[in-house]
């Protein structure tokens, strides 16, 4: 075979491939027609969502969803959880596998640009930075050139490598990125603020801190198709209505996550939308 | 030295010594603490298996991987036979069309291959009044079949290649016609030879269903990966050794049959 | 074409990390194909000495690499080594650290699985030379070295040729899974720009095409090695 075959042959598949198709339609009456919600959610990160002991997808964002299905199919049950990472919650949502992104999705302003957001239920620190106890690093700008363990798909990545010139040891998942840190395969490892203060009162992880503060503080919000508005409005009233009832409050004390003052704020302004 | 069946003989003495002793040191460390880490990975192993907690239902796991494995490698066989076929046929452009499509397959990785299929194949299709739901599960399924199905048409060519041309002369100055010679006397030794072919192609496959771990399916290696986290790092090895077992022993007697057959259509007349 | 947008190309930035991504690819694909080669030659030379015990740890090795998930592997070689000691200590701050960054131990497992691919190869490449051949040539007085050196291995190396080229090339599509640990090959990279410019698909298509295109050379390079130096009646054309 010579190479000029094989790259005739390339060219001709490739273009063959490229025919793709996208469905798009009315997500509301369409989730109704099957009767199940198709959610994009997290299983590795506690307390958003996660598996527990008896292998069983729990979390603060999980209660929420099951909570949105309650009020747009009548069941918390008729969701289908689909475990995804950050690098293709979004495709999956626009490719139209699911319905909605409920994983710790960050707002930005390059996703707005292809989805469309829905209420703010949290506001989670952006990245900050996970080290030893003994690091002496408290400065982004002093992390130049090192290795540092991230997570692909993360919103701060090329903030971090062109701007302030971190080396990124990119993990598609949580738990090994964890155990790279833990490897000393970095130097620290960079992360949601939150999350990695709570990784911090775990057992194990005693000899480490937070050694950067965030750089900025970021909302969190699910994420849906655009211009997908039917359905955007309902899961929208459905997540003021479940602020309004002081339920977020709740999950966040069931979960074990400091008290924020966003929520508290937004249930307040929840009640005072609905008298 | 040593004739070769007491050669044979000690040769798998010895293996079943490394089996010996591989046992005998997993007990050794599970008296020194490892039981504990093995109780993590057997309370784990119902997932690990079947992708559901408690109850018995197939959800993902290793399960996940054997019906990809057997859905790919039918659609696989049956796309590689007519791929196959396009390679044999008389008509030049068929011929090098196919030729080409199977170089392009198997020439690309697996998993950009996984990958690829991933974004290019519509979640929904409305055919026919009827909607089609393609999942990531169905996608992988295609994303693995096509490029077995490149190596399975590779097999047949080269079983088909394999009959020593000597055959097509002699059958054809009996009288043969090609669609006879074809039936008659080339395909029933071709299709003695695919088989040891198709089956290593099926252990290959087995292997490759690990990749689809990058799509996001729940099979074997995405729930490892995730139930690591729950984890403590002692149990890691343990918990790795399990699946890379449940792999070979899924894998390596589908190879040693193959050998066997292989090694009977040796001594077959080339 | 096809609504396939690939202005993100323009990006430098973007050019630079895939760049780096094909160059880390080169390497890492050079490096395990030279070592699997190496561990292919030295197993099955160990199995020529008709040693019991050492052709049964040869099979052994053979039969676990072949067996399971070369990503597995990589996971295996990349999490769990430096948890059974596979550390160095840093003398300054008595940190252990890694004994293997993740370019080595992708290498490593590629060496590995890709070698015991190799071993089984050159095996059946030496057993296909005819027995008639080597009497033939014992006759002619040859000692065992001599035998080995100018008639069993030039004709095995010949005859196993094509399944060289199936294991080379097949190492290097494998390259692509070592971006599950970290290595910044060319899937790597892949996923950076991607998961920045959400162009997925367009993406993977190119990502498709170098691949391809680099395999195939390399397929068709190794092809016209087997070309030039088959001996009529091996190799080519039987």
């Amino acid at each position: 075979m010579s190479p000029y075959n094989a790259l005739i042959g390339g060219v001709t598949a490739t273009l063959l491939l490229g025919f793709a198709a996208q469905a798009q339609s009315d997500t509301l009456a369409d989730i109704r027609e099957r009767d199940v919600l198709s959610v994009g959610i997290k299983n590795d990160y506690p307390p958003y969502g996660y598996l527990d002991e008896n292998n069983e997808i729990v979390g603060f964002e999980i209660e929420l969803v099951r909570y949105i299905a309650n009020e747009l199919l009548g069941s918390p049950d008729k969701v289908e959880l689909i475990p995804v990472v950050a690098s293709n919650r979004i495709e999956l949502l626009n490719s139209g596998r699911i319905d909605l992104i409920m994983a710790t999705l960050g707002v930005t302003e390059e996703r707005a640009q292809v989805i469309d957001f829905t209420e703010h239920y949290v506001s989670a620190a952006g990245a900050s930075v996970l080290a030893r106890q003994e690091a002496r690093f408290d400065q982004w700008e002093q992390l130049e050139g090192q290795n540092v363990c991230g997570i692909q798909g993360a919103y701060y990545n090329r903030t971090l490598t062109d701007h302030y010139g971190i080396r990124l040891v990119n993990f598609t998942a949580l738990p090994e990125a964890y155990r790279a840190l833990q490897d000393n395969r970095c130097v620290a490892m960079v992360f949601d603020d939150m999350t990695l203060r709570q990784k911090l009162g775990e057992p194990g992880w005693e000899g480490y801190k937070i050694a950067v503060e965030p750089y900025e503080y970021l909302p969190m919000a699910g994420g849906v198709r655009k211009g997908d508005e039917a359905f955007l409005d309902a899961v929208n009233a459905a997540i003021v209505k479940a602020e309004g009832e002081d339920r977020l409050i709740d999950w966040e004390g069931e979960y074990d996550m400091p008290p924020s003052d966003h929520i508290a704020a937004r249930a307040e302004a929840a009640r005072a939308v609905a008298e | 030295m040593l004739t070769d069946t007491r050669y044979q003989r000690r040769k798998r003495l010895a293996l079943l010594a490394i089996l010996g002793a591989a046992i005998a040191w997993i007990a050794f460390d599970a008296l020194l603490g490892g039981s504990a880490e093995w109780a993590r990975v057997i309370s784990r192993l119902p997932l690990l298996l079947t992708g559901s907690g408690p109850a018995w239902s197939i959800q993902g796991g290793f399960a996940f991987n054997v019906l990809m494995g057997m859905l790919s490698m039918a659609i696989a066989t049956l796309l590689g036979l007519l791929m196959g076929i396009a390679l044999l046929a008389r008509n030049a452009w068929l011929r090098r069309g196919a030729f080409m499509i199977m170089n392009f397959l198997r020439n690309s990785p697996w998993i950009v291959l996984l990958f690829a299929m991933l974004y290019l194949l519509p979640h929904r299709v409305e055919l026919f009044g009827t909607t089609l739901s393609f999942s990531p599960f169905f996608k992988a399924v295609v994303g693995l079949s096509l490029p077995t199905a490149a190596n399975f048409a590779e097999i047949i060519r080269g079983a088909v290649g394999s009959v020593h041309s000597g055959q097509w002369e002699s059958a054809r100055s009996l009288g043969y016609g090609t669609a006879q010679i074809y039936r008659q006397v080339i395909l029933p030794q071709a299709l003695r030879r695919m088989i040891p072919g198709w089956m290593n192609l099926y252990a290959l496959l087995m292997i490759a269903t690990a990749l689809a771990t990058v799509t996001g399916v729940q099979e074997v290696v995405t729930l490892l990966r995730t139930t690591l986290a729950m984890e403590s790092e002692t149990a890691l090895v343990y918990f790795y050794l399990t699946v890379l077992l449940m792999f070979f022993l899924y894998c390596y007697p589908i190879a040693l049959l193959a050998r066997r057959l292989e090694n009977r259509t040796k001594g077959d007349a080339i | 074409m096809f609504g396939l947008d690939y202005s993100w190309l323009g990006d430098p930035v973007y050019q630079r990390w895939l760049v780096d991504g094909v160059w880390v690819t080169l390497q890492l694909a050079l490096v395990s194909s030279l070592a699997a080669v190496a561990i292919g030659l030295v197993g099955a030379l160990g199995q020529t000495l008709r040693l019991w015990w050492l052709d049964a740890c040869i099979e052994l090795f053979v039969e676990i690499f072949r067996n399971t998930p070369p990503l597995l592997q990589m996971l295996f070689f990349y999490f769990t080594l430096t948890q059974i000691g596979f550390t160095v200590t840093d003398p300054v701050t008595g940190l252990q650290h890694p004994l293997l960054s993740a370019f080595v131990s992708a290498a490593i497992s590629l060496s590995l699985f890709g070698g015991a691919l190799c071993i089984e190869a050159f095996r059946s490449g030496l057993d296909a030379v005819p027995k008639a051949t080597l009497e033939a040539a014992r006759s002619l007085g040859y000692t065992r070295l001599g035998l080995f050196r100018r008639v069993q291995a030039p004709i095995a190396a010949r005859v196993c040729l094509p399944s060289l080229t199936n294991i080379l090339t097949n190492l290097f599509k494998t390259t692509s899974q070592a971006s599950v640990i970290t290595v910044p090959e060319l899937m790597y990279a892949a996923g950076q720009v991607y998961s920045d410019t959400f162009r997925t698909l367009e993406m993977m298509l190119m990502v498709l095409l170098v691949y391809v295109t680099l395999v195939s050379l390399l397929a068709w390079a190794l092809t016209l090695a087997e070309r030039l130096l088959a001996y009529p009646g091996y190799g080519k054309g039987f």
